[in-house]
This record gives C-alpha cells, structure tokens and sequence, in this order.
C-alpha cells in the first residue's frame, strides 16, 4: 500500500514535471536591450540617434581603422597610395576599382542601407519615446531624414542611381528594390532635404553642437545640386554606353538650369549659415592661421557638419604620429595646383638640383600650402615651435615625397584626434563660384572665388574668360579642399580630361631625393622631379561598382565595365 | 556472460593486462561486457542494435596522461581524438564523433555516471575511477538524447563496488615527460647570413630592381657568430630543462555484500612544465596537482529498493609563471639568437624596445599565478522494483548536483630591461606583489532524472522497456561558450533543458530484435511556442549464428547484423542562444558639443531576429555486423550516414544589402558525413604465450552541400560542395625569375599581374586561373584538404609469458593536410623581427659575386624582413600532406605467479616499465621538422615511466 502511494506521488511528480516545462524554459534575463526597451526613454533613445549619426557621417573615412584602409586622396592622385597592403595600393597601380574587392568606400555599398536604416529606425519608433515633446520629436524625425539624405547624396555621386529607400525594410518586406533612375535619386534628396530644413534648428544648444541644422541640410542639398549640374551626370551621353540604363548614369539631357539651382542652393547656404548660424569665412588677415583654424580647430565657427569623432583609428591615417599615415606621401601632380605666396606659380626642377633650392622654393609657397603640409627639413609651419611636430619627431624613412601631410593639426600639439570637416562654409562659396561662371555671372563668380583666395592670402582673382575660370576655380577646389574628400569625385564629374594622363591614371610625379635614394632626416644632397609610378585609370572609374556579391543576388545592374 | 561477447565488443588486449586478475579487475570489465553501455535500459551486448564502442579504465590507465583525453587515441573506434597543447592544466584533446558532422558546434555531449558533465569535469577525471568509457554513435545509440545527441555522446561509467571481501589496490607510477618535438630556429650565424640576403633583397627596387649585396652584418661579425665569440643564445636552451618529472599514484578499496557495497577511489597527479624554473615563492614552472577523491556506494533494501550514492570530487591545483604560455611559446620561437646575451654586462636581465621580453627572465622574474579549482559532482538514484504490482516493473529517481569553482591568486613582478649598460624601457625591476585569491569563475549543473521502466521475458519474447522525463538547469558566470557570439551575455545565465524520452527494445527467440526509441526535447534557447522537437529512432537486428542454419558450423560462433535510422538534434550553436530576440548592441560613438564634447554611445540592432530559429537536425543511418570468428577473431564494421540540415546560418546570400542590417541567422546549413569503421581483434595461444592482435580504423568524408554562400564571381571559387575546413587558395606556380622583369621593374608584358604589393625575382607566382590579367581573390580554389584526418587509425600487438606481458599501441592518422602558413613564426622568416629557421635555406637568392644562386633550386621565396602579402598568403606552396604514425604506447610488464603472491599474502603484484609517444613517423617532421600535432605552441609530451601495482 505504502509503495503504491509512492508510485501515485511519483506519477503526479512527472505529469507535474511536464506541465510546468513552458515555466521551466523561459529566457533568463540579461542585461541586453531588446527592441522593447531601445526607445523607452529619451535617454536611451539618445543612444540610437548617436549611432544613426555615427554611421550616417562616416562616409568615406578610415573610422574603423583597418589595416588595409586607404584615404580618399591616396587614389585621386594627390598623394602616393599608401603602403602595398592597403586597398588604396590596386586601385591606385593595378586594378583600379573592382566589384570583388578593390573599393573606395571601405565599409561597401552594403552599410549605406546600414546607416539609412539605423536613421529610419530612429524616425520611425521616436513616438515611442514616452519622456520627449512633440517638438523634439519633430527635430528628431528632420535630423535623421537629413542623415538620410546625406547618405544618398554621396551614394548619388559615387554610384549614380541607387536603390530608394522611404522606410526601413524587414525580411519579410521585398528587398529586391532595383537601382532607380539618378534623376529620382537626385529628386528624393531634394525633397527630403526640403522637408527636413523648415523643422531643423538653425543652431543647437551648446552641448549638442554638432548635431545637424538647417544650414547643414542646405547644404547637403547644394553638393547634390552641384554634382547634377557638372559634366558627368548634366548630359545625355553617359561616360560609357549603357543603353536602355542610361538614365542610371546620367541625367538624360545637358540642362543649364541644373547650374543655376546649384547657385542658388549654394547660396541659400551662405545666407542661413551667415544669417542665423552664426558660421563665418574666418578671415582675420592671418591666412595660415585662418585656413588652419577653419580646417583644423574642433567646432570653428566655418564648419557646417563634421563627423565628430575623438576615438577610434580614424585619425591614425591623417596624423603622421602613426605607422598608419607613413605611406601618405604628396605628389608634385599635386603639388602643382599650390600657388607661391605671391599668386604666382612654383617651378620644379626635373634633373638634380642642389637640396638647398628645394627649402627656398618650398618656403615660398603659399600660406594654405604650409597649413596642410610639412616639408624635408622644415619642422612643420602649422604648428610652430612645437617639438612634437618637429621633422625629429615625424621622419620615418628615405622616401620620395613632395612633403608629407599634416592638415587637420594646425596647433594642435598633442591632440590626436580631430573633427573631420563634412561640410565647410568655403565650399558654399566655391559651388557658388563653380555654377555662376557656368552660367555666365562672371562677376557673382569672382566675388564669391575670391572670399575664399584673398583669405588665402593671395591676390585677387581677376579672370573673365569662362573656360579659363573655370580650371582657376578647380584648382581653388584642389587648393582649399586637400584631403576633405572632394578631389577625387569632382576631377571625374568635372570629366577632366588629363585624368587618366597625369591626375588619377598616367605618370604619378614626385620630388626626389638624394640620386633618388630618398629624403633623409638631415644631410639631404639634391632633388628633382621624376615619375614614382604609373597611375592606373579606366573609363569605367567615373563611378563606383556595386560589390558583385550583391550584383549575384540578382536585382541590381552593374554599373557599365566591370 | 561468455566470454566471445567480452572480446567481441572490447577491441582490444584488456585480458593480457593484470593477467592474474584480481576481483577488481573482474568487477569493471563485468560492467561493460554484459551490458551494452547507454542510456535508459540494460541491454546484453549481445542483442544490442546500437553502434557503441568501449574502451575500460584500465585500459586508459596504461597511458599515463594529466589529462584523460590524451588516454584515448586510436582506442575507440570512430572518436577521433586530435592532440592539443601540452601545457599543463590546459592539454585537453580535440574530440570528434565520426569526424565532422557539421560546420556548427561540434562537442560531444558528456555523461558520467548517467548524467551530463562539462568537457573540464571529464578532463581530468583519473583513468583509476573509470570503468568504462563509451562513444554512442548511432541513432539507436543516441535516441534518447534528442536535442544534444546529433554529435555523439561520450558515456562515461565510474567504477562501482563487487560483491566480495574487502580489497584494496595501491597503483604508483613516477617518470619523465619531455617534447615529442622542438623545431628550434637557426642559429646567429645562419641566422646572420640570411638576413643579408633579406636586406639585400629589400633594396632590389631602391637599387633600380636589381639584386645588389648590401649586407648588413659584416663578414667579420659572421666569423664572430660562427667561432661562437659574439652572442649565440638557443633560448630554448635557456629557458626549457630537457625533461621534466611525472607522477600519479591512486588507492582503491572496494568490497560489500548484497545489501552494501563500495568503491572508493583516492588518486593524486603531478604534471609539471618543461620550463627551467623552480616552482618557489617568488618564481613557478606550470605545473597541475589534481587530487580525485571517489565514493560509489550501492545500497539494496526491503526488498524494493536499490540506492546509489555517487560522490566524485576533485581539486585542481594549477601554478604558472606569470606569463601566457602561448605568449610565451611564441616569444621563444620568435627571439633571434644574436639579439642580446640572457643577462646583459651589468647583470640584469637583457632587453631591447625590439625584444622587450627575454624570454628566460619572463620564466624567472614576473612572478607566478595560480588557480585552485574545486569540482564535485553528486549523484543520487533510487531505484523500486515495483514487481508486486506487475512482475518487471520499476521506478528510478535521480539528481544530480554539480558545481566547480576556480580562485585566482598571484604573485606577481617586473623588472628592468638592459642592453650594453643601458636601461632600454621605461620597465623598472619591482618588489613581488600578492594578488590575494579571489573567485574567477563558477558553474553550477543540477539535474533531475524519473523513469519508469518495465522488463520480462514470455518464452521466446523478451521485452525491455522505459520512459524517461529528464531536466537539466546549468548556470554559469560567464557565457562565451554556451552564448557564443550571441548578444544575451552576463553573469549567471541558467541554460534550461527538459528531455522526455523512451526506448522499448523487443527480442524473439534472440534472433530477431527490434527497437524504438524517441525523445521530445525542449531547450530555452528558442522562441515560446517554439521550444520542443520531436526525435524518433528505429533499429533493427538479426543474429544469424543463432540460426538453425549457421548452429554448428565452425567459422563463425557469432554473427550479428543491425541496422539503425532515426534523427537527433544539436541545440548547441557557436552562434548563441536566443537567436529569435531582437537585441541591439553598443555601436560607435558620436560626440557632440563645442568645448569638452559630450560622447555618445550609439546602439544599434543587432542581427536581425529569427523567430522560427531552431536547433539542427541530423539523420544518422547506420549499417553494422558484429562477428567472432574462428573463436578467437572479433571483427565489428560499420558503415553509416549522417545528414544533417537545419545548421543555423548566417545568411548573407538571401537578402539584399539594401535591408541595412546584420542579416538574420537560419536554419539553413546541409552536410552529409559519410564514413566506414572496422575494429578486428584477435587473441591467441601458442603453447604457454598468449597473444594478440588488433586494430581499428575509421575513415570520415563530408561534405557542405549548403551554408549560405554567395556564388564566388568564378564557380572554381566555391566553398560550397567541399568538405568542411577545406582550404582555399591560389594555385602556386613557382617562382618569378630574373627574365620575368623588364628593366624598371614591372612583369613583362603577357603575364598576369599580382594584386597583393609589387612583386620582384624570387617572389611566389600564382596562376591566374580566370585568365583575367590578375592574380587576385577571384583566382582562389581548392588547394588541398582540411586538416582534420579523413583516415584515422590505430593497431596493437600484445605478448605475456610466464608472467611477462608485452603491448605495443600505434596509432594514426592520413588525408589530412597542413597549411605550414599556420606555423608563422617558423616559416614566415624575419617578418615582424621574428626568426629564421631551417626551411629558409632554401630560399630563392641570385647574388652570383656571393656565390648564392639558387634560382633553379630554391624551396622557398626570396627573404624579406618585411611583411610580403603576395608570398606569405594562402596558397598551395604553403599546404603540405599530413600523415603521421605515432608509437602511442609500448608497455613492458612483469606479474608475480600466484603461489609467491599466495606466500606473500597478495593478490596481486606487477611492476612495469611505459613509453608514452617514443616515436613519429611523419612527413612534416622529416620535411619541415614541424611535429604533425602540436606544430606550434607548446609541444605535446612524451614519457617514461615505470611503476607498481600491488593489490591485497
């Protein structure tokens, strides 16, 4: 009897057991968010805004800090391509670009989506939020539509037409989204641009600088504006045959209208950044210390948007304190469009010249020259009697280099890290210039050409002819934008015509030294000008590939020859 | 039970060991013969229709290994056991079931003593406590671990008290343990010597690409190096001794009657590391001190019930010196010999801003650490023969309870760095400093156990019977294992599991056997309504020599064929748990703000959740026989199947990039593993020597039919279609001569051009297989095999004579390959100021006024001292067959005949002489001097011992 109740007990155990197994098998919890806890509160949704902002601004940078990373300007020619082991070095040499691993952009085609989704996310769950007003909310959803747009316009400039986005996806929406035509592209940014600047702050609270503002909306729109206008999209005659896919690569038609919105756009910038953003062209007559202080200086008063970024390996690559930024050597292609002090232009020796001759003529260029560069023997200008900037403490190796880079660092002592700047209240003025003398205002161009070069500290600009304006305005681009990722696209929207024969592709020059041994700390003998090594170009170049990983999927269509 | 069926199912030479066996011995061989070890019901071997293999205790005891994986090479067929590190405290072996099955986790699940343990508790278990250890392999094996069987089960049983007067054994063994294998780098002169090369070599495009001399050592400094009047350190000289002492020792007393018996085990091991260091109080060679403390108690009363009390409890004692031992293997593989003496002129330690880490002061002057681990495991079963309600009918109840902590203390230093008088670093020789102990780590494994089961025979019907509801709550501080990459990470994570399960087992007249078994797993790793799978088995065998037609006939005395099919499931992913949440995950930073900027940590989602998530799915089909022949002749083969589908995935091919996410993780991977076994056995008697022979072999393919990859821009790219871990490459085509270079440097025209740095003579070329004009990532394809052996193997020979007993036990391994690009600091010479060794005599070099030209008969590429992505990257240059043969094992052994034993008042006494790992037959270590298992890192061990043991 005993054991029989034993037995009942035993089975009312397992039938026990068994019906409390969905209670057994519940998920511990953790400390880890989950999508309901993510936009509880403002706090933490600050967390998703930080990171849509994060990923939507780092286009095109080094940020991750990869081995392998290159900066845009080891590819455009301006300087050497880095070490052999960067991406930098096969489109630079051999391959060019390639759709299978050769790319531009670092993080791929792929993270653009990444960081529109992390945008659309923090648009689309914001209501959640129980602790924001409306108000907020509302800049919210602006700023990230504007992040957004930003994506698309480079996207827009370096692919052409694009798959369009309006929401973030799942897996169970339709991904197979094909490219859309670039004038849809170029149209969804307007818009979003349009609708995101009325809501958008013109300035933000001190410890929010940096976050987006009309003006910087604005601006996003003139630099897509401006890139429609120029020669490679502003035809009907693509830089390859594309066939029925033409309008993925170009516009259709050559519109001269397209230059005049891009001066307009251009200036609707100046007037709200000036007006009611409190930015300024810094202009105190010191030029090197105002160019340097524009490009340099953490939240000057010039810059519209910068990715603000302290930490990581971004900086790694522009700052000659590390390994990293050894291989960034400047080539005398580039070195060409510096101006000497006094306007003029600088010759350089092609057969062996004494060393001397090289610290006068690099003593005598200009002002924004000094502020981007240091030179054999010459302890860097941008940052005057500092030790830590001193040719001691920045040589490395013999090598053949014009000189090497240190923008970004005017004064900057021992500070790492810089704010690389997206948008500069300079380029206002220049997309401004570009388009008035496209369109024939020759006077509004040169007013606005030379707020930017007699804060150089040179001469003022007084050239009426078009075309010849025209390659003194890019040479000002070359000249005010040296590393801040413009060069590279606008030789090839401008659809330059020395760019495969002495800009990206053809003979790539620099000073050498020492029989070409190389430059050494001290004691360095002779120079002269020789070629380092051929560039590589092909036509197919004027735009990115889309990685073939994606092109297998099956929607997307390659861009024409790769 | 007959003894035929002993041999049949123990492959192997057991009966030559203690040939005059003591009442022990008969104990623990008696467990595994008559039943066939596995989970639920007690099945005579006999009848089984399960792949199971055996191996006993003492079998495993004749290696003498720290770690209980290092005992099981070659013994069970179908485990594939792959050497680790031999490190003391960390020399656990890889362990396959039948090779590869997946892509995904592929651990064995462990059970001792019926339930589930962590890989650390068996590892060092003492082969003194073991009575067995089994490998369940096919899916009447495993079909009553549904949802963690799919990868094997290794099935451990303790020993258990005999019904017999009280005995006790004492067991001794003492000797030496050294390297199986060293590959020592060349020294300062040779070293020297190629270094001008490399240098020279360097300058080839700053010398208008030419090869020009410029050496940066001196004829003279050579001379210095060679007559050994400049610096010539072999640091592994200096820092290692040449062998190094082992110990273990273990008593064991049993006995009982019917209502009580016991099985109590003590044992203690001391492994200690190669290091020339003295374990004192301010310095510690590696060491582990285990100390194995066993009680099985078996309890029969009123009748009903029969009780087990199980306690296994250890304490693991580990002493470092205060250094990585990875860390520092590769600081000793890596240090030039020329770079400083041991200690510099003033008498402190050497060291350079290059070299900061004398290899021999991080021995003697960082300090020590240490780990004290406690582990227990604690079982309680209770059985009711229920027999008054039905004849056959029972209950059984268990728990178990097991838990292990680990302290941490140190004491720890450092120290000055000197060259030439100099200090070099900003280190400064400091006091030691005690870390007092704190805990580090813990887990915590409790589990429940009821079945209800039924057993009867009717005439020619025998029935076997049980059901099972089993659930498991493991906790552990920290989850890298179980979590994997997943994002649910933290300290105390319980890992839920409930296991309703069931096998009948129906025999007919012992000739035909039928059995089913099934299991209905849950695990909280899945989504709610998601949780459970359903895991069913069917087998089937026929013993044909118990047919009337094959009674008498002389050949064979047993002959079984079975056959098995069901499914299991693996819900244990290196992918994490809870795949089907959507977690998001700190990403980036943005700052904001003008002066003292604000920084913002981002969030983002992480991979995209899966709700229908699951575990992995393998059907395993097996086909066996089982036979003796000729009475003395065992022979089992197998030949099996295993499919498995569902391996959870990451699927980056199904979705476009324009989601903007992580992409999600499925159930989408297929492998087919395919394989055979043979195990042959045969022991004999010539006159008054008895002998034997055995072997066994296992031969694995598989094959990734899917894992989600995108189509490769060339189809000869794909991964897809080969086996797991098969290795990717370019096809190396030998070496860029002079001619293959027009003056400024650049290939002539015609050749495909390389995509990974400028090339130069001497540099590796590669074909340029899509005949794109470049050699880059598209030309990869399959350039050889994975290393993981696809034959592995092993056979024995025994002898005794008038008390003298003879085993030799080889075992090993073919089909696999090695990519010598994985021993980088041997064969990547002079990158990264690391060293050179022998393979790069043979480098490509023209320096004709030198008298070096080996264009046409160089082995090896040009040297460098730089990094050299094109040469040092995979290719087929660098992958090289890997097919070994080792000595495992060669025992000599003497008993004393039982009249002296009688007179002496024991039962048992044998001294014996081993050697664990003497000899290698390999192809690697002819070739490359690179030991064919533990090529790099600490080497694995070998050792002599001689020992005792005495039982009375």
């Amino acid at each position: 009897m005993k054991n029989n109740i034993y037995f009942l007990l035993l089975l009312s155990m397992i039938w026990g057991g068994v019906s409390c197994q969905d209670d057994f098998l519940q998920m511990p919890v953790s400390n880890t968010t989950t999508t309901d806890s993510v936009f509880s509160t403002s706090i933490k949704a600050q967390n998703a805004i930080a990171n849509a902002y994060q990923k939507a601004l780092n286009q095109g940078l080094p940020y991750q800090g990869n081995w392998n990373s290159l900066i845009q300007d080891n590819i455009s020619g301006a300087l050497t391509y880095g070490f052999s082991w960067t991406w930098g070095y096969g489109i630079a040499t051999s391959t060019g670009l390639t759709a299978s691993g050769n790319i531009e952009d670092m993080d791929g085609f792929g993270y653009n989506f990444t960081a529109i989704r992390q945008a659309y996310l923090v648009k689309e769950n914001i209501d959640k939020v129980t602790d924001m007003s409306a108000a907020d909310k509302a800049v919210v959803k602006a700023e990230m539509q504007a992040l957004v747009a930003y994506r698309y316009e480079q996207m827009f400039i370096m692919y052409g037409g694009v798959p369009i986005l309006s929401k973030s996806l799942n897996v169970t929406d339709d991904l197979s989204i094909p490219r859309a035509p670039l004038k849809e592209v170029l149209d969804s940014i307007i818009a979003w641009c349009d609708a995101a600047i009325p809501v958008l702050p013109s300035q933000w609270p001190a410890t929010w600088t940096g976050r987006m503002t009309k003006a910087a909306a604005q601006a996003i729109k003139a630099k897509a504006l401006l890139y429609a206008a120029r020669p490679l999209f502003n035809t009907g005659t693509p830089y390859l045959d594309f066939g029925a896919n033409n309008n993925l690569i170009c516009l259709g038609s050559t519109d001269a209208s397209l230059w005049q919105r891009a001066a307009t756009a251009a200036e609707d910038v100046i007037r709200e950044a000036e007006t009611n953003s409190g930015a300024v062209i810094i202009n105190t007559g010191n030029p090197l210390d105002d160019y340097g202080t524009a490009t340099s200086t953490p939240s000057n008063p010039e810059v519209l948007l910068a990715y603000k970024h302290q930490a990581g390996g971004m900086n790694t690559f522009y700052n000659m304190h590390n390994w990293q930024a050894y291989g960034n050597g400047l080539t005398s292609n580039y070195l060409r469009f510096y101006y000497k002090a006094d306007g003029t232009d600088q010759a350089w020796p092609s057969t062996s010249t004494a060393f001397s001759d090289y610290l006068t003529r690099m003593q005598a260029m200009e002002p924004r020259f000094k502020a981007c560069f240091q030179a054999w023997e010459i302890n860097a200008w941008n940052n005057p009697n500092d030790n830590n900037w001193s040719t001691q403490k920045l040589f490395q190796w013999q090598a053949n280099y014009c000189a090497f880079p240190v923008k970004f660092y005017y004064k900057a002592g021992t500070r790492s890290w810089f704010e690389f700047p997206i948008f500069r209240l300079a380029a206002a003025y220049l997309s401004a210039a570009e388009a008035y003398n496209e369109v024939g205002q020759t006077t509004e161009a040169l007013q606005r050409l030379n707020v930017i070069h007699l804060r150089a500290g040179l001469p003022a600009i007084t050239e009426t002819d078009k075309d010849k304006l025209r390659s003194i305005i890019q040479r000002e681009w070359a000249v005010e934008f040296f590393d801040e990722n413009y060069w590279l696209h606008d030789i090839k929207h401008w659809k330059r015509s020395d760019i495969g024969n002495g800009l990206i592709g053809g003979p790539i020059r620099a000073l050498h030294f020492n029989s070409k041994a190389g430059g050494k700390l001290s004691g360095n003998t002779d120079y002269e000008e020789a070629t380092l090594y051929q560039g590589f170009w092909a036509p197919r170049q004027y735009l990115n590939p889309f990685p073939q990983t994606e092109i297998n999927k099956g929607t997307l269509i390659q861009n024409p020859g790769y | 039970m007959n003894f035929r069926i002993l041999t049949l199912k123990i492959p192997a030479l057991l009966c030559l060991f203690f040939n005059s066996a003591t009442a022990q011995h008969r104990a623990d061989t008696g467990n595994t013969s008559v039943y066939e070890p596995g989970a639920l019901l007690q099945v005579k071997a006999a009848s089984s229709t399960a792949a199971v293999s055996t191996v006993t205790g003492s079998r495993l005891y004749s290696t003498p290994s720290a770690n209980i994986t290092n005992t099981l090479y070659g013994k069970l067929p179908g485990l594939i056991v792959e050497q680790g590190s031999g490190e003391p405290g960390y020399d656990v072996a890889n362990m396959y079931m039948r090779g590869m099955g997946t892509y995904d986790n592929t651990d064995l699940t462990i059970y001792v003593d019926g339930f589930q343990v962590t890989q650390s508790y068996f590892q060092y278990l003492s082969p003194s406590e073991i009575a067995s250890v089994s490998i369940l392999k096919d899916a009447a094996a495993l079909a009553t671990f549904g949802m963690r069987g799919a990868n094997g089960v290794l099935w451990v049983v303790t020993k258990r008290g005999p019904v017999s007067k009280p005995s006790v054994q004492f067991q001794v063994r003492q000797g030496i343990q050294q390297a199986t294998h060293i590959n020592k780098p060349l020294r300062s002169y040779d070293y020297a010597r190629l270094y001008n090369q490399a240098i020279s070599n360097d300058a080839y495009s700053r010398n208008g690409n030419s090869y020009v001399w410029s050496p940066k050592y001196s004829n003279d400094q050579l001379q210095a190096y060679k007559n050994g009047t400049d610096t010539d350190v072999d640091w592994y000289d200096e820092a290692l001794k040449g062998s190094t002492p082992y110990t273990d020792a273990n008593v064991i007393f049993n006995g009982g009657d019917t209502a009580t018996r016991y099985m109590l085990v003590l044992d203690y091991m001391k492994n200690r590391g190669l290091y020339d260091v003295a374990s004192n109080a301010s310095a510690s060679n590696a060491q582990i001190q285990r100390f194995n403390l066993r009680a099985n108690l078996d309890f029969s009363f009123f009748k009903v019930f029969e009780a087990k009390v199980d306690l296994g409890g250890r304490i693991e004692d580990r002493r470092y010196p205060n250094i990585n031992g990875s860390a520092l293997w590769n600081i000793l593989a890596s240090y030039p010999s020329n770079i400083y003496p041991v200690k510099d002129k003033t008498g402190n330690w050497s060291g350079t801003t290059v070299y900061p880490n004398n290899p021999v002061a991080m021995l003697k002057a960082l300090g020590w650490m240490s780990t004290h681990d406690r582990t227990l495991q604690a079982n309680f079963n209770l059985k009711e023969k229920l027999d008054f309600i039905t004849p056959g009918l029972y209950l059984n109840e268990a728990v178990s309870f097991n838990t292990w902590t680990r302290n941490t203390s140190s004491k720890t230093a450092t120290f000055a760095r000197f060259y030439n008088g100099v200090r070099t670093t900003t280190d400064v020789t400091t006091d030691l400093v005690a870390n007092g102990s704190s805990p580090s780590n813990q887990n915590d494994w409790k589990q429940a156990d009821l079945t209800i089961g039924y057993d009867r025979t009717f005439g020619k019907h025998a029935f076997s019977a049980a059901v099972n509801y089993f659930a498991s709550n493991f906790v552990e501080d920290w989850n890298g294992v179980f979590n994997g990459i997943g994002e649910n990470t933290g300290n105390n994570i319980f890992h839920h599991y409930t296991n309703t399960s069931g096998r009948l087992h129906y025999a007919y007249d012992d000739r035909y056997i039928a059995e089913f078994g099934f299991s209905y797993s849950g695990s909280d790793n899945y989504a709610p309504n998601n949780r459970h799978g359903f895991y069913p088995a069917v087998s089937a065998g026929w013993i044909i020599s118990n047919e009337n037609f094959l009674k008498d006939n002389g050949v064979a005395s047993y002959l079984k064929l079975r056959a098995s099919v069901g499914k299991t499931g693996n819900e244990n992913s290196n992918y994490g748990r809870y795949l089907y949440q959507q977690y998001y995950s700190t990403n980036g930073t943005f700052y904001t703000g003008n002066n003292g900027l604000t920084s913002n940590p981002g969030i983002a989602p992480a991979y995209v959740a899966n709700p229908d998530i699951f575990a992995e799915q393998s059907m395993k089909y097996n086909v066996g026989a089982d036979a003796v022949l000729f009475h003395n002749l065992s022979v089992t083969a197998e030949v099996f199947i295993d499919k498995r589908s569902n391996i959870v995935t990451y699927d980056s091919r199904s979705y476009m990039a324009t989601l903007g996410s992580d992409f999600m993780f499925r159930n989408m991977g297929k492998v087919t593993n395919k394989g055979a076994e043979l195990a042959v056995n045969y022991n004999g008697q010539a006159g008054k020597i008895g002998y034997t022979i055995g072997g066994m072999a296992t031969y694995v393919k598989n094959k990734v039919n899917e894992w989600g990859e995108i189509a490769p821009v060339n189809a000869f790219s794909k991964t897809t279609g080969h086996a797991i871990g098969t290795p990717i490459g370019l096809v190396a085509d030998g070496f860029y001569q002079l001619e293959d270079f027009n003056p400024d440097g650049s290939l002539v025209a015609g050749q495909p051009v390389p995509t990974f740095g400028a090339v130069q003579p001497g540099d590796l070329k590669y074909r340029d297989l899509d005949n794109s004009g470049f050699i880059d990532q598209n030309d990869v394809t399959k350039i050889g095999n994975p290393a993981l052996p696809s034959l592995y193997y092993s056979f024995n020979a025994g002898i005794n004579y008038q008390g003298f007993d003879c085993q030799v036990f080889f075992q090993g391994a073919a089909g696999g390959d090695y990519n010598l690009g994985s021993a980088t600091q041997q064969v990547m010479a002079f990158t990264n100021n690391s060293n050179a060794y022998a393979i790069a005599n043979g480098a490509w070099a023209y320096y004709p006024d030198q008298g070096i030209d080996t264009r046409k008969t160089a082995t090896y590429p040009r040297l460098t001292t730089q990094a050299n992505i094109n040469n040092f990257r995979n290719s087929s240059f660098w992958l090289k067959k890997n097919n070994f043969l080792r000595i495992r094992n060669i025992e000599l052994g003497y008993s004393l005949p039982p009249a002296t034993l009688k007179r002496m008042h024991l039962t048992a006494l044998r001294i014996f002489l081993n050697a664990t790992n003497p000899v290698t037959w390999s192809s690697l270590l002819r070739d490359y001097n690179i030991d064919p298992e533990t090529p790099a890192g600490y080497p694995g061990l070998k050792t002599y011992t001689g020992g005792m043991t005495l039982a009375f």
